[in-house]
């Protein structure tokens, strides 16, 4: 589903990944894990077409996306939750959810059963449907980046630290809709401070550091891997 | 001190050597009037290169400023015979407090409708020049106006223009000290958050003011030595075409750089000039080479050529941005006092549109203690900071800071009574650097005038130096000095967050609230933020804590709050709170959502 080859991205004179090679196979859900800084925004970015590679090559189902626009990329069916959630604050979280459409605006039907399967997912959505998503709380939001992500039925989800800022009861149930779209077909590519909790549900594991692959597992592996906390989280 | 010499020389000496030789490049008397024109418009544009790169404002009103220089000057100098120095520094002043007016008019509103503002001002001073005819002459312009005089001999017109540029040159080595110091960073603050400015007791008012009335100053100054160019001008100059030239001239030079508006301003004189002979044809050449130079340079010229002296100066380096080690010194003494004061709530509410997100909240953070604050998204955690710090205005009920009642005061007036934050969003000044952002902090402990950092003089210097100490310090605290230097936009989030924390902290503040510390931080990187902040208590200061991450809430608070819709559901210390079947309905969920959140694998290995 992606393979990332030998992928090096700078920020100006700072090498943020110096060759990372990682793959998601179609079906899995593989968790990218590792200390702040270490780079795995910036492999998610990287993937989305947000920050260009300086070397590289990235494929999403076998077409090759290293130096395609972002809109390109999404076209190709992968999509994007960001850190810090990036919902459209002047609009309402109908609106949001609708634009998160974009891609299949012509199916109206098909746009309004996504509706239906996202408020589902997360009835808070349904209740606040009307109101700007500016004014929702931090976790609101969180949960409407996932499912605005989700609406265009996306092949491949990046999602970078969907548990952020989210109470206990709910990063439950985020990690649940993330094993549930997983099931129901999508390829998962996950950002996850939460470790333990990200492991749990992934197939596959990778661990960054300086921008560098250490590590790479099962899940369950990596679950049990003692020098994981010591070394390369902490 | 060679690097000194070579700066000197580069931003002294060899544009002081340009100036006093142009003249003789093209001795004609056309050439000399272009010089300048070319010299008072670089005045004009670097006020508003100020306005617009610092201070983030915008002006299409120029010509007010530039008018009301001209036509002060020239009057007071013609009616009342007073020396034309002093005249023009009354038309100067005329110009300043109409900048003050307009900045005040500025601060009610922003972008599209700031530059609407200004067109209209600026067409005032206009229309004034132009129908005002007893007293501007209007079309029919100004006879007589008296020049510029020294020892009772004019001056002549290559002496006027070394004064111009030559003053021009001071302004801008003015300007330039004025943004390298708190000035420049303080500017830079509010253009980039003014919420998080006041949070850290800036007065965001004044300084937009400020730049308003800096830039007019400028522009009066522009203004005043076109007014006594030649012995006659009419209102036909005084048209929105200065506005515009001025506002290109800032976007094609780069806007924020110091070496911009000269540039800037040689080439929308220069060009229309140079051009002049192709008649029909010069405005649509003048237009291409102005769209060539926006498509090929979007950070105008001086942007590019700041890049180019960056990669010719700086070395290549892999910094090493995620270095493991946490904190790497104590808390500084500066921080260390007695107990910061308590923190009162009484009946507080805040709704919105009907919407109860507080209501009738009523809790005590006792002085020195840590307060944690949590429960589900959207039941108004942050709204309450928001309402403590002043973001929102209550809707009812009362806020105390000790003994004093301190409901709905302003951010930046509680910064300076000593309570400040960080933001569930973070919102960094992400065109400084990290030790500018905590510099920032600093703000209500820096003294050091407008005087003295425009003159740069020792005691700015010592002042800047010294706290600079002081940030120092604080990011060896925090553990991130090795990003000093870095700019704050390209750090990670958890690094981010700490930039936040140290910036708080410079506001030597005493009490202090942290809207979710451990998002976005891996279980060992929230053990590492829950010594931290067990060590800020330790100074002394009263903390409020919002967060999700219960392992953290419940080791570090003495207290905890929980709150559901809005209302106080629990309050106790943790193991309270813990076992309430209210909140683990509502909030926690059962042991085992806890424990795999905890990050269970510590436990395995024998963390």
């Amino acid at each position: 589903m992606l393979a990332i080859e030998n992928l090096v991205v700078d920020y100006g004179k700072a090498r943020a990944l110096h060759g990372v090679s990682l793959t998601v196979r179609q079906g899995e859900v593989v968790a990218l894990i590792g200390r702040n800084g270490a780079g795995k925004t910036t492999l998610l970015r990287a993937v989305t077409g947000l920050v260009p590679a300086t070397a590289g090559k990235v494929t999403v189902a076998g077409t090759m996306a290293t130096g395609l626009k972002p809109n390109r990329i999404t076209a190709l069916g992968v999509a994007h939750v960001p850190q810090g959630r990036q919902v459209f604050a002047d609009q309402s979280v109908a609106d949001n959810l609708r634009l998160g459409a974009y891609l299949v605006y012509r199916d109206s039907k098909r746009v309004q059963q996504n509706l239906e399967r996202e408020y589902r997912r997360f009835p808070r959505l349904r209740e606040r449907k009307e109101q700007m998503a500016g004014t929702l709380s931090g976790g609101e939001q969180q949960m409407l980046a996932i499912s605005r992500a989700l609406m265009s039925d996306p092949k491949l989800v990046v999602m970078d630290e969907p548990s952020m800022g989210l109470a206990p009861v709910i990063v439950m149930d985020v990690l649940k809709a993330i094993k549930e779209i997983n099931q129901s077909g999508t390829t998962v590519l996950l950002v996850e401070q939460l470790a333990a909790a990200a492991l749990s549900i992934a197939d596959r594991g990778y661990v960054l550091q300086n921008g560098q692959i250490q590590l790479e597992d099962t899940g369950k592996k990596l679950l049990q891997n003692p020098d994981l906390i010591r070394s390369y989280l902490g | 001190m060679k690097r000194k010499a070579l700066s000197f020389v580069l931003r002294v000496g060899i544009p002081a050597a340009v100036i006093y030789l142009l003249p003789f490049v093209y001795p004609n008397k056309f050439f000399i009037d272009v010089l300048q024109q070319v010299g008072y418009t670089w005045i004009l544009v670097a006020g508003l290169n100020l306005l617009v790169g610092y201070s983030g404002q915008i002006s299409l009103g120029q010509v007010g400023f530039f008018g009301l220089g001209a036509y002060g000057s020239a009057l007071v100098a013609k009616h009342f015979h007073v020396p034309v120095p002093l005249a023009m520094l009354t038309g100067v002043a005329l110009s300043a407090a109409f900048g003050f007016v307009v900045g005040l008019l500025a601060l009610r509103v922003r972008g599209l409708y700031l530059a609407m503002v200004t067109i209209a001002t600026g067409s005032l001073v206009e229309i004034l020049a132009n129908r005002w005819t007893s007293l501007t002459g209007g079309p029919m312009g100004i006879a007589d106006v008296p020049r510029l005089t020294v020892g009772g001999a004019k001056l002549g017109p290559v002496e006027y223009y070394w004064l111009i540029a030559f003053t021009g040159l001071l302004v801008t080595l003015g300007l330039y000290n004025l943004v390298r110091s708190r000035f420049g960073r303080t500017w830079l603050a509010v253009k980039n958050s003014e919420i998080a400015a006041r949070a850290l007791g800036i007065d965001v008012l004044k300084w937009k003011v400020g730049a308003f009335v800096l830039n007019a100053t400028l522009g009066g100054l522009a203004g005043a030595f076109f007014a006594h160019q030649n012995s006659l001008f009419t209102s036909d100059t005084f048209t929105y075409d200065v506005s515009v030239r001025s506002l290109v001239a800032v976007i094609i030079g780069g806007t924020g750089t110091m070496i911009g508006p000269v540039i800037g301003s040689a080439l929308v004189i220069g060009l229309p000039t140079f051009f002049r002979q192709l008649y029909d044809y010069y405005l649509l050449l003048f237009g291409g080479i102005l769209l060539l130079t926006l498509l090929l340079l979007p950070d105008g010229i001086g942007g590019a050529v700041a890049r180019l002296w960056k990669s010719f100066r700086g070395k290549a380096r892999t910094a090493q941005l995620d270095r493991p080690e946490g904190s790497q010194a104590p808390l500084p003494d500066f921080l260390r006092r007695t107990d910061g004061p308590p923190v009162r709530l009484e009946g507080l509410s805040m709704f919105f549109q009907g919407v109860k997100a507080v209501n009738n909240l009523t809790m005590t953070i006792a002085p020195g203690e840590v307060h944690g604050l949590i429960g589900p998204n959207g039941s108004g955690k942050s709204t309450t900071i928001n309402v403590i710090t002043g973001i929102y205005t209550a809707t009812a009920g009362q806020v105390s800071l000790g003994d004093e009642t301190v409901t709905s005061r302003a951010p930046d007036q509680l910064a300076r009574l000593g309570m400040t934050r960080t933001f569930q969003n973070i919102q960094l000044f992400t065109d400084l650097t990290v030790l500018d952002n905590v510099l920032v902090g600093f703000h209500r402990h820096m003294s050091a005038g407008y005087i003295a950092h425009l003159l740069r003089l020792p005691s700015a210097l010592r002042e800047e130096a010294a706290f600079r100490e002081r940030a120092m310090a604080i990011l060896q605290f925090v553990g991130i000095d090795h990003l000093a230097g870095e700019e704050a936009k390209n750090l990670s989030y958890g690094q981010q967050r700490l930039v936040e924390i140290a910036r708080a902290l410079a506001t030597e503040p005493r009490v202090l609230m942290l809207d979710e510390p451990a998002a976005g931080l891996n279980n060992v990187e929230v053990h590492r933020m829950t010594a931290l902040i067990r060590e800020i208590a330790r100074g002394g200061i009263t903390l409020l804590i919002v967060e999700h991450h219960m392992e953290m809430v419940m080791e570090l608070c003495d207290a905890i709050t929980v709150l559901n819709f809005g209302e106080k559901i629990a309050e106790g210390n943790a193991l309270q709170v813990k076992s309430n079947p209210k909140v683990i309905e509502a909030y926690l969920g059962g042991d085992d959502v806890i424990s795999l959140l905890n990050g269970e694998v510590a436990r395995h290995v024998g963390d």
